[in-house]
């Protein structure tokens, strides 16, 4: 199963993996990336610009919160925002993964590929 | 990389928001393809394929915009709109913008003129006041003419003015710049007298009936409203200076 899960199908899924994925460490949204691949085994098929989209949406309805990262810094570019999970994102974290639990048991029966 | 910037820019100047929301978009997204850049060419053969590979993996710029304008919230698209309407766009120079804006208020401020003409005349309906259709209809077509023409003269000539102070403070050279400033807002608000003036001989049909009532709030309004465009062009100068190299890219609009 080499496929790679695109864009359409991360749909809907993609704010709980980032949430996921800062409930183990903060990080900017390049470092977000990278973790999100290296969790997916590059089996994830996404455009990177559509990482931001989701920061904005779980930061407005603060279930993570950021900060610009230090001026001393000693890479070239402007500065980053160092996103963190809040608690209520710790919330919305467990339901997500409750959802996705339910989820696959209940659809993984129908096809005959239970978890 | 301005190759990379304009990629950006694609992407967020269409969105409609408020000036600091666009900003930080933009330095974020850059600071990101930045970084894919530099792990492209770590990789690439040339810059030419580091470049490619980089807006392959970042995105279509017209997809992201849709995304990103997802997250704005209402209030703050209607506000992104509005400085939209009310900056000068590449394409204009000068003369042209101060054009449009009152232009707009041309068109737009009839409707607001049919509206108080309907309220007054089902106010007549209703017997609250004892004028007639055609002494409402001659009223509303006075005031509403000398309205209309002379507030657009003012937004054309308050648009200049404001676009002239603005640039004064921009370059901000002590002490040339603040004195001309400073010049224009004197000019300004002669302007405004004069123009509260005409309007009044023209409703009024005399230039001195109760006028000497009305001077001294003409006076009060004509003083601050260049220290208010004043105001608003210091509070604006360091964002737009700070977008500057974002809002100058040779992008289409």
């Amino acid at each position: 199963m080499s496929e790679l899960i695109s864009g359409k199908s991360l749909h809907g899924h993609l704010d709980t993996m980032v949430l996921a994925v800062l409930d183990k460490a903060d990080g900017h949204g390049f470092d977000v990336w990278r973790r999100l691949e290296s969790e997916g085994q590059g089996g994830l098929k996404l455009k990177e610009g559509s990482l931001y989209p989701a920061l904005y949406r779980l930061e407005k309805a603060g279930l993570v919160s950021a900060r610009w990262e230090d001026n001393e810094t000693k890479r070239r570019g402007p500065r980053r925002r160092i996103y963190k999970i809040t608690r209520k994102g710790k919330r919305q974290l467990e339901k997500g993964r409750e959802e996705w639990e339910h989820f696959v048991n209940v659809v993984g029966r129908v096809v005959g590929a239970p978890a | 990389m301005n190759e990379l910037k304009i990629h950006v820019e694609r992407a967020v100047r269409p969105v409609y928001a408020a000036g600091r929301t666009k900003l930080r978009m933009r330095n974020e997204l850059y600071a990101h393809i930045l970084d894919i850049y530099e792990e492209e060419l770590s990789q690439a053969k040339d810059e030419r394929a580091a470049l490619d590979a980089t807006m392959s993996r970042f995105g279509p710029p017209h997809n992201l915009t849709t995304e990103l304008q997802q997250t704005v919230s209402w209030l703050e698209q209607r506000e992104g709109m509005l400085d939209k309407w009310l900056i000068r766009r590449s394409t204009e120079n000068e003369l042209q913008h101060a054009g449009r804006l009152a232009t707009s208020y041309l068109l737009l401020c009839p409707s607001v003129v049919l509206l108080a003409a309907g309220v007054t005349w089902g106010m007549a309906l209703l017997g609250h006041t004892e004028k007639g259709f055609i002494d409402i209809a001659s009223d509303m077509f006075r005031y509403g003419l000398s309205v209309l023409v002379l507030f657009s003269i003012q937004i054309f000539a308050f648009t200049l003015i404001g676009t002239r102070i603005y640039r004064q403070m921009e370059r901000s050279r002590w002490p040339k710049s603040p004195t001309n400033a400073v010049l224009l807002s004197i000019f300004s608000t002669f302007f405004v007298l004069a123009s509260g003036w005409l309007l009044h001989l023209v409703m009024t049909g005399s230039p001195h009936e109760s006028f000497t009532l009305l001077f001294p709030r003409w006076l009060a309004f004509a003083t601050l409203m260049p220290f208010a465009v004043i105001g608003f062009a210091m509070a604006v100068r360091k964002e737009t200076a700070v977008a500057a190299p974002w809002t100058g890219l040779p992008i289409e609009d």
